[in-house]
């Protein structure tokens, strides 16, 4: 308990940092707040004995992602090294320099090679590439690529559907990559509340392919179904078998659909599902193996939850 | 207007009337309008200004039949290349008249006269590019094309003729690694494709120097959506031809940039007559004062999404 004291003191000092990640400053307040408020519960397995020195490979898109890791790998007396992207190095850097815990951030690809164990979030040729490079002793706890849903029916959660939408501009794989509905003004519905979020946390920087991917999908939303674009922020309507469309910031993508349409793209996607945001939990009695929640938390993770599937408590 | 009538206007801009340009775009939309359910989901009435005839992005190639011929009319469809996932692009035309006329009177002024054409790339009917080199062969010489599942080496180092080679960036890539000797005076290579690739990118003036060490080089930039070509000679920007308009624009809002700043390119190209007009590409550049284009390549895209990294993060 002593060290998980020293990492709430981390906590503590991380929430003062101002991240310069590409997202709004208010964008990139919330998205870290989410992430360290979840250190507020002490996490189970807390005795077990970490690897000695974890290298997390750490994503430039879900700037938090690693934090959680690194808190419970360095309660548990294991030393962290988080192998930064380079286009936001000075962000982990700062994750890193906080605390006097063990924990150093570097740029260098070679410090894979002096890891116990590696946790890496990226795609399956990402995972494969470095399951190829592992060392005999070498451990890889890797998690490929997965996206999330969101079920809606209530008009009065369209803003906690907003939200899972606007936290780190819609490119976590916690960001639902659709919104299932049978609301036949979700997408009025959706728009405002997208505009109401985008005056609390506006929108960050969008890269010129992410907005003509934006612009490209409004076109084929206004012949396949409904499109509504704003500045910053869009809501595109499209037939469900078209689920999922590819995550790009702050456009939602509405998929007109009734109860049983929803609960038949879980099955079908359930090998890569993330995270399901319902509001109402019974579509989804019987399905095992990925993280439910309610609208507004789908990127509020506790720590005592399935990540894809693995209970990484017990695993770590 | 009917069909026929347009096409007939089309040709006359084509071969010299560039006066009746605007007129005859107009008169094109208006008919594509009528008979294209997809650029009316875009537009609800016909545009009156040219420079209001929707872009159609290059994706909804891949999604939808763009255009005004039905996939049951009989019709030559060019499908896009390097797909692994979905269907392919799809330019569905009536007949390859207009695709062939402003083909070839563009690129004459550019073509070598040369004795054999080679090819580097696979003959395939639903090929754009193959179509247009197999165009070129009353000026350029009998087209030979030398990729089936590899690239015919021995056909390239027996040449001993002025011979036009037609490669695209990473098959003349592969041919270079083979280190060639220059070829006959007289003979020219013609560079077209992109230079990234799904596994590795190219350095475009590197290969380029290395080929020009072996003859004259001409780089062609064309799309499976287009029915006009640009030309360039190394080193330079590209020409499109004058019924081929090239606008540049800001890619998140889709705004017009000035003349001489970076933006997402647009092509509205007259020939695309059963097709659609104006095509938006995913490709970055220039257009200079003069209509010229420098092309910068792909538009630089975000890290990926998710929690993903790129294998090229790591390795």
């Amino acid at each position: 308990m002593k060290r998980w004291a020293e990492v709430q003191a981390w906590r503590d000092r991380l929430r003062a940092l101002s991240p310069d990640v590409g997202l709004s400053p208010e964008g990139a307040r919330v998205a870290l707040d989410a992430a360290l408020d979840a250190l507020d519960d002490v996490p189970r397995h807390l005795g077990r004995p970490a690897p000695g020195h974890t290298v997390i490979v750490c994503a430039s898109t879900v700037f938090t992602a690693s934090i959680e890791w690194a808190a419970v790998l360095l309660a548990r007396g294991g030393r962290v090294t988080l192998k930064a992207p380079r286009a936001h190095a000075a962000w982990f850097a700062e994750v890193a320099a906080c605390t006097d815990l063990p924990i150093l951030s570097t740029t260098d690809r070679d410090v894979l090679q002096d890891a116990d164990c590696l946790v890496v979030m990226g795609s399956d040729a990402t995972l494969d590439a470095i399951r190829s490079q592992l060392g005999p002793r070498q451990r890889l706890l890797g998690f490929g690529h997965r996206y999330s849903l969101t079920w809606w029916s209530d008009p009065d959660q369209a803003d906690a559907v907003a939200l899972d939408l606007a936290l780190h501009d819609g490119r976590g794989c916690m960001s639902p990559l659709g919104v299932f509905s049978p609301l036949p003004d979700a997408v009025e519905l959706l728009s405002h509340a997208m505009e109401r979020l985008q005056a609390r946390l506006p929108r960050g920087d969008v890269a010129p392919m992410e907005g003509a991917g934006i612009r490209s999908r409004a076109a084929l939303a206004r012949v396949l179904g409904q499109a509504v674009d704003a500045p910053d922020w869009s809501v595109h309507a499209l037939p469900a078998a078209r689920f999922p469309e590819p995550g790009l910031p702050r456009a939602a993508v509405v998929h007109p659909a009734d109860r049983a349409t929803f609960e038949a793209a879980v099955h079908t996607h359930l090998p890569k599902l993330s995270t399901v945001a319902t509001d109402a939990p019974a579509t989804l009695e019987g399905v095992r193996g990925v993280r439910v929640c309610a609208p507004g938390e789908m990127q509020r993770p506790p720590l005592d939850r399935l990540h894809d599937g693995v209970d990484w408590l017990r695993e770590l | 207007m009917s069909r026929e009538a347009l096409s007939a206007a089309i040709r006359e801009v084509v071969q010299g009337d560039l006066a009746a340009l605007d007129d005859v775009l107009l008169r094109v939309h208006a008919w594509q309008h009528a008979n294209d359910p997809v650029l009316r989901a875009l537009i609800a009435e016909p545009a009156t200004r040219v420079d209001a005839i929707p872009a159609v992005p290059v994706a909804l190639f891949r999604e939808l039949d763009v255009g005004t011929v039905r996939p049951d009319e009989p019709h030559q469809a060019f499908h896009t290349s390097g797909t692994t996932v979905g269907r392919p692009g799809i330019h569905r035309m009536r007949d390859t008249a207009l695709y062939d006329l402003g083909c070839r009177t563009h690129a004459a002024r550019w073509l070598p006269s040369t004795t054999q054409t080679f090819g580097l790339m696979a003959d395939s009917p639903h090929s754009s590019l193959a179509h247009m080199v197999r165009d070129f062969a009353d000026r350029t010489g009998p087209v030979r094309f030398l990729i089936s599942d590899t690239l015919d080496l021995e056909a390239l180092s027996a040449i001993d003729a002025p011979t036009f080679v037609c490669a695209t960036a990473f098959a003349l890539d592969a041919w270079l690694q083979a280190s060639p000797r220059p070829l006959p005076s007289g003979s020219c290579i013609m560079v077209t494709g992109g230079f990234k690739g799904r596994v590795h990118a190219l350095e475009a003036d590197a290969l380029l120097d290395a080929a020009a060490a072996l003859a004259p080089v001409l780089l062609e930039y064309g799309m499976t959506e287009l029915s006009s070509q640009l030309w360039a000679r190394h080193g330079e920007p590209y020409t499109p031809p004058p019924w081929l308009r090239v606008t540049a624009v800001e890619p998140t809002t889709g705004a017009a940039l000035p003349p001489g700043v970076p933006g997402q390119l647009r092509f509205l190209d007259l020939c695309n007559l059963d097709g659609t007009l104006h095509v938006e590409t995913l490709d970055e550049g220039v257009v200079h004062a003069d209509g010229r284009v420098t092309l910068h390549g792909r538009l630089p895209d975000a890290p990926a999404r998710g929690c993903s990294l790129a294998v090229e993060d790591l390795l």
